[in-house]
């Protein structure tokens, strides 16, 4: 299946795939907006790390054997057997961080929603073809697929 | 392939994911699973936050109403295996009721420690490990007038079943037999904070004692008496020293058991074509290397699908456990994977830590391999630790950074983060 993979070789640390992922998944897709006035203020589901010379950013791999599904409490995360991908369901998280201590890519994060405690990762912009990150990276250095 | 029927016993965390392995690979064959509880499977480490109300039954369900239809699977809840058969290929059940099997799985779990405590029998004594257990203790605590309760055990269960009632307005002491909590998953200085914030948040906690005796007047619940002679009031007493495999219907069938069912590393038991997974199962510790039953839900669900998968004559391969575990307690959160206790200078032991004001972190090396981590309230990207460890690399280089709150992948040596970063996860 398609997912978001980074060619480290080409990242500068613009951080546009992180206000692109923040501007996709807000309520008003205006990335000013979003930031200064939404409550809760959405977080980048992607995480650019930066040691110069050095820069990646990393996402969520909707892993073929997907450990924050094992480890998930209650089943907050699932397997879409459709489309492969990994599935978090907001309304349904304990915010136990059972999913934060298991995934190997670290990328899961911590968030609130309605004055609770859930997790947050990628869902590859269900509305769109290609990922708001992939769109948005200026050197191509996060791509967009199927590497089986 | 030959039409198979496959049963399972247990439908809770390793049994769901046996299911789903199996009919990822044998689309035809029959699946049974039985159930002594008469739940679709649900989860069982949520039961103190039902308990209290801070969630309902729709995050409680485990998977989808549909989930059995779906993966067309015959249920029979409510009814316990007494004993098997393998010489015939049977299960049998609490009403007589045989079922026969071409690949059984057994994954029930584990069943509460209940030592003799004079004076236990009778109403007010309680445990705690399923949903029936957790609405039992809310029902019987909103009827007292003045609910006390002392939990008997400082691990992870009757420290979360304490929380539970206190926010339920429960005045609650915790007995614990160590010298402090959650001797398991923490060193004594993670302990003593943890420990510290739960009486900030009124639990009242006794280490180094245990009940000795439940008092009761007229059969009511009034009090118990600890080993050190203290006495507590109290009209709830609930039980929480432990669980242990619940292997007890085994009896005579021939299955191996040591503390738990002994199973080879593709889960099966001595018995072909019988397999045991999950906290009922006693299997390879990747670290230890040595079989132990892990009782967490990572490791039962990884259990159950690679007994499914192998029931079904694929061949995996089972990696190995490791002991880790999440947990908050008044919202402040702790991460514990691996080996953070046991520290053998002469063994080629090393820990690292950072002890910075709220935050407190450790590794632990050994010969220069991360085989623990320790976070309390910073535990941003912790998952990263995990992959390390079970990488077995050599970290001694980058063992200044290892600690740091932006420590990544860019701090990991580059044909690690190319294995990880640009290849299917
Ligand atoms: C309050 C609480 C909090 C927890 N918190 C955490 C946590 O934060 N993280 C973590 O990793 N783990 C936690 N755990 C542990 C976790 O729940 C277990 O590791 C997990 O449930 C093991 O799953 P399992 O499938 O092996 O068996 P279980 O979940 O124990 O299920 C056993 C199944 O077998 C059935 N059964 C038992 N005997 C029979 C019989 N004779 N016949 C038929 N059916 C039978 C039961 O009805 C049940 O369906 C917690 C547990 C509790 C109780
Ligand atoms: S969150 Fe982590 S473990 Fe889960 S699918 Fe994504 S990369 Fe894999
Ligand atoms: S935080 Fe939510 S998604 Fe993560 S393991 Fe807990 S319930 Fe599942």
């Amino acid at each position: 299946m398609k997912v978001v993979y980074p060619r480290e070789q080409w990242c500068v640390a613009c951080n546009l795939c992180e206000v692109a992922c923040i501007t996709e998944h807000s309520k008003t897709k205006d990335p000013l907006k979003a930031y200064l006035t939404e409550k809760p203020r959405p977080i980048s589901r992607t995480r650019v790390e930066y040691k110069p010379p050095l820069a990646v950013s990393i996402m969520c791999r909707h892993c073929e054997e997907a450990e924050c599904v094992e480890a998930c409490k209650n089943g907050t995360l699932t397997r879409n057997e459709i489309t492969g991908r990994i599935e978090l369901n907001q309304d349904k998280c304990l915010g136990c961080w059972m999913c934060v201590m298991a995934c190997p890519y670290g990328v899961i994060s911590q968030f609130t929603k309605d004055d609770r405690p859930v997790a947050n990762k990628c869902d590859l912009c269900p509305n769109r073809e290609i990922p708001a990150c992939v769109a948005v990276c200026p050197n191509r250095a996060l791509v967009f697929e199927d590497r089986g | 392939m030959e039409h198979r029927k496959y049963v399972i016993i247990g439908n809770s965390y390793a049994g769901v994911f046996a299911i789903e392995a199996i009919r990822r690979h044998d689309k035809e064959g029959d699946i049974t699973v039985v159930s002594r509880e008469t739940y679709h499977a649900y989860a069982r480490a949520a039961i103190h936050e039902y308990m209290d109300g801070i969630i309902g039954d729709s995050q409680m369900y485990y998977r989808d109403r549909d989930f059995y239809e779906r993966h067309r699977v015959t249920t029979i809840l409510g009814r316990a295996v007494t004993g098997i058969e393998p010489r015939e290929n049977k299960v049998v059940l609490d009403n007589r009721q045989k079922v026969g099997f071409d690949r059984l799985m057994i994954s029930t779990g584990g069943i509460p420690i209940t030592p003799p405590i004079e004076g236990s029998a009778g109403p007010g004594m309680f445990t705690f490990t399923t949903w029936d257990d957790a609405k039992i203790l809310r029902d019987w605590v909103k009827k007292q007038k003045e609910p006390r309760a002392v939990v008997i055990g400082g691990g992870l269960i009757g420290l979360q079943c304490a929380e539970g009632l206190k926010h339920m307005g429960v005045d609650v002491t915790i007995v614990e037999l160590a010298d402090y909590v959650l001797v398991k998953a923490l060193d004594q200085l993670a302990a003593h904070r943890v420990q510290k914030w739960l009486e900030k948040n009124g639990l009242k906690i006794i280490t180094g004692s245990t009940v000795e005796s439940v008092n009761r007047v007229k059969g009511v619940v009034t009090g118990v008496k600890l080993k050190n002679g203290e006495k507590l009031k109290c009209n709830t007493v609930v039980l929480s020293i432990g669980v242990r495999p619940n292997t007890g219907f085994t009896e005579g069938s021939g299955i191996k058991l040591s503390r738990g069912i002994l199973v080879d590393n593709g889960m099966q038991t001595n018995i072909e074509g019988i397999f045991a997974a999950g906290d009922v199962a006693e299997a390879e510790d990747f670290l230890r290397k040595r079989q132990d039953v892990i009782p967490i839900i990572p490791v039962a669900t990884m259990q159950g699908k690679i007994a499914g998968s192998n029931m079904t004559g694929k061949k995996r391969a089972y990696p190995g456990g490791l002991p880790q575990n999440a947990f908050q307690f008044f919202g402040k959160n702790t991460v514990s994977i691996g080996n953070v206790i046991y520290i053998d200078k002469n063994d080629g032991f090393e820990e690292i830590i950072r002890d910075e004001g709220d935050v407190y972190k450790k590794a632990v090396l050994q010969y220069g391999k991360l085989v623990g981590i320790l976070s309390m309230n910073y535990i941003t990207r912790i998952g990263i630790y995990n992959s390390i460890i079970r990488a077995r690399m050599d970290i001694s280089g980058i063992k200044d950074k290892i600690l740091s709150d932006n420590f990544g992948f860019l701090d990991l040596p580059e044909g690690f983060r190319d294995e990880m970063l640009t290849k299917p996860g």
